[in-house]
């Protein structure tokens, strides 16, 4: 009933511009120099991509299908002309022809600079929005700029163009297809696609691809598909804008109606109504479905982004953690070197044939113990980081301050630092240790660098233990204006001190920071 | 082996490493195999006794602040085309100096310093000085002492030496300019009972023998090479 409308629409639509253009013979209108340039240019080719459901493909006859195909069908009959499809067996082999000059026409494709080279667009035939695909674990992405992901895309794509030049961030992985991006995903090769909800729809649905689902939907990457004219005949994208232009927002509707429809049930003895309404049920279901699912994650983001941060989080950890090892490598080759070299003495001297006094056999060995219990001590407190516990203790607060100084022992002895760490009496802390051991840390270094950066000749670091909390001061020119207006109101972008405020926020305490006469000032303090 | 100690102990070593146990250590099993043992606590020193003393053999610690060990030498080589240079360094920075090491620019070994591979790079630099003839110690105008041969070089004509006339002159060559005690040249000689009298004639002929005023007799403590200080004249 609607399709016999919008016909009856089509048609006293034709009746009309007959009317107005008297002696018009199409549906559009065209100049004088338009229809005589149809006519004298036909057959115009038109390259397609072969696959990609629902949009477009050629069928194993050859036929052109799809929601572009209707469209393009549409654009058709409103020139009165008949486009002459040169099959290809790929997307970039439809390219590779187009820029060869074998195709006048591009079907369905987005505008990219790239693609501006050699072609001219037309006005959208058919616009949708692109959607993040990942694995069902994966969490809601908010900002596509500041993860770290691998993407799967398929090459030669506007998409694929556009995330190689955008996001440094990302690893983009190309595909030859759709599936294959998919295939990527489920195999965990690739964390993320991004394609037309449409055909994520279409694709997810048929394959059965359950364990997949849509992660984001990044503001600014509609889908608005095209018709590419060949640069040289700027007249035929003129004409084809002008049959674009009469396509309706009905018509759309319908043609999306009729493909969607298909993806979900291929059921083929029920009547054309049923067939609109039950696209269109499948349609406002699948929509529902996401809303739902993106309002879900929405809540969950904002409910402080919790479960990105965790990852961030563990990221920051794991980057700490290759620093620690780095210091832990130092501080064995340093001890190891320590032991050779008196190993080196005492072999030097029986090659040699020369004495070697008692006494002196005696200091040498007890060096080469106290180098020894240094490497079993770094060992030690390194493997009490690393432990990746989650059991909650009681622990004394100079404890753990002394095992995360010992880690990095090396570290402020080339930095020429010097760490007081006095104590008015044993302060208790409860939590996970190596969480604190992982605040200590990121308190000491930040100090170290910070010393590093404004060349601060010994940078010195008072660590005050007392009932009311710790107290670490530097003498290291302090933190930036911008760093502590930027964690009055939460939007600082380094992780170390988040984690940090997070961490102690945890454990009933409260992280401060300040700046005081040379440097910086942090305080823990009870909640 | 023995041949070898006995060529180290006519030369003068540079030795440079900032920890300072690990300095420690090293330099009293240097100064068992060197004559001479220049000690710097980094790159700096390193430098200040090159521009100072007439060294043999540089080893040198990679990282050490302010001035490397491969600006260390880099620096000397500037100067210096011939004198073997080692540097020790952790495995990771082998790659950064892999350049230098292909170039033969310098001899590398690893740390923690073992002591087959100290013994086989010191090998390797005396092998590099015999070979291009660096072994030959002047002290006078015409007049260079011969480390590997132990014996005197005087233009074309080659002067044979007892081993004693031979330690003697070793040593006196090795510190020109600087006192040398009776008591130092017993111990050169392995001999605590040498007496006055045979320690003069030992001089006496090494003079005779040579043709030469440079060796200088300060009364009850000693002799000195006397020479003209030439920094890169071997």
């Amino acid at each position: 009933m609607m399709v016999d409308t919008l016909m009856w629409d089509a048609t006293m639509r034709f009746i009309l511009f007959l009317l107005f253009f008297g002696g018009v013979a199409f549906g559009t209108a065209l100049s004088q120099d338009e229809r005589a340039y149809l006519v004298k240019r036909a057959p115009i080719a038109l390259c397609v991509d072969p696959d990609w459901e629902p949009f477009e493909m050629l069928d194993k006859s050859g036929v052109y299908t799809g929601i572009g195909a209707d469209l393009i069908a549409l654009v058709q009959k409103r020139l009165g002309i008949k486009l002459h499809i040169v099959p290809t067996r790929t997307w970039e082999e439809s390219i590779a022809f187009s820029k060869q000059g074998k195709c006048d026409v591009l079907s369905f494709l987005n505008q990219t600079s790239e693609r501006e080279a050699w072609l001219s667009f037309t006005k959208p035939l058919f616009s949708d929005p692109n959607v993040l695909i990942g694995r069902i674990e994966q969490g809601y992405i908010d900002d596509i700029s500041k993860i770290s992901a691998s993407v799967a895309l398929i090459k030669e794509t506007s998409i694929y163009e556009w995330f190689s030049s955008s996001f440094p961030n990302l690893t983009v992985v190309p595909v030859a297809s759709e599936a294959e991006a998919f295939r990527l995903i489920e195999e965990r090769k690739a964390d993320l696609t991004l394609r037309s909800m449409i055909v994520a729809a279409h694709t997810i649905k048929k394959q059965g691809l359950f364990n997949l689902k849509i992660v984001g939907q990044p503001k600014g990457f509609e889908n608005h598909l095209r018709m590419g004219v060949r640069k040289d005949e700027p007249i035929l994208r003129a004409i084809l804008d002008k049959a674009i232009a009469t396509i309706t927002q009905e018509e759309r509707q319908a043609i999306v109606n009729r493909h969607v429809q298909i993806i979900v049930e291929r059921v083929t003895y029920l009547s054309a109504g049923i067939w609109v309404v039950l696209g269109l049920l499948v349609v406002t279901f699948f929509v529902f479905l996401w809303n739902w699912l993106l309002q879900k994650k929405i809540n969950k983001a904002v409910a402080k982004n919790l479960a990105q941060q965790e990852l961030l989080f563990q990221k920051n950890r794991q980057a700490e953690l290759v620093d620690v090892v780095a210091n832990i490598s130092h501080q064995w080759r340093d001890s190891l070197s320590h032991i050779s070299s008196l190993n080196l003495l005492l072999k030097t001297k029986l090659m040699l044939d020369k004495e070697i006094k008692s006494e002196e056999l005696v200091l040498h060995v007890q060096a080469m113990e106290n180098s020894v219990d240094f490497m079993a001590d770094t060992m030690r407190n390194f493997l009490d980081f690393y432990k990746n516990t989650k059991e909650i203790v009681m622990f004394d607060a100079k404890d753990s301050i002394e095992a995360t100084l010992a880690i990095i022992d090396t570290r402020l002895k080339e930095a020429k630092a010097v760490v007081v760490l006095t104590q008015e009496s044993p302060v208790v802390l409860e939590g996970v240790r190596n969480d604190w051991m992982h605040v200590w840390l990121n308190c000491i270094t930040n100090s170290l660098c910070a010393g590093a950066k404004r060349d601060i000749q010994s940078p010195t670091l008072e660590i005050h233990i007392a009932p009311e909390g710790v107290s670490i001061r530097d003498n290291c020119g302090g933190f930036d204006a911008l760093v502590l207006a930027q964690i009055a109101d939460q939007t600082q972008e380094g992780l170390g001190l988040k984690m940090s405020g997070r961490l102690v926020e945890k454990y009933g305490w409260k992280m401060r920071l300040s700046n005081e006469n040379w440097g910086a000032l942090v305080v823990f303090s009870r909640l | 082996m023995q041949q070898l100690i006995e060529i180290l102990r006519n030369l003068t070593v540079l030795y440079a490493e900032d920890d300072d146990a690990i300095r420690a250590n090293t330099t009293k099993t240097l100064q068992m195999l060197f004559g001479r043992v220049l000690v710097a606590k980094d790159g700096m020193e390193a430098l200040a006794y090159y521009v100072e003393e007439k060294i043999h053999i540089a080893l040198l610690d990679y990282v050490m602040p302010c001035v490397d060990g491969y600006e260390v030498a880099r620096e000397i080589r500037a100067h210096d085309h011939h004198v073997p240079i080692i540097i020790c360094s952790g495995y990771t920075d082998q790659e950064k100096l892999l350049g230098a090491i292909r170039l033969g620019v310098i001899e590398y070994i690893e740390k923690p310093m073992a002591y087959e591979a100290l013994i086989g790079a010191l090998t390797g630099a005396v092998q590099k000085l015999r070979n291009q003839q660096l072994l030959h110690v002047k002290f006078d105008s015409h007049l260079a002492y011969d480390v590997a041969n132990q014996c005197v070089l005087g233009g074309a004509n080659k002067i044979d030496l007892t081993c004693q006339e031979a330690q003697v002159l070793g040593v006196l060559v090795r510190h020109q300019n600087h006192l040398i005690t009776k008591e130092q040249l017993q111990e050169a000689l392995h001999d605590s009972n040498l007496s006055d009298n045979a320690l003069r004639n030992i001089v006496y002929r090494l003079r005779k023998k040579l043709k030469t005023e440079c060796i200088v007799t300060v009364k009850d403590m000693g002799y000195f090479m006397a020479s003209k200080r030439e920094r890169h004249g071997y």
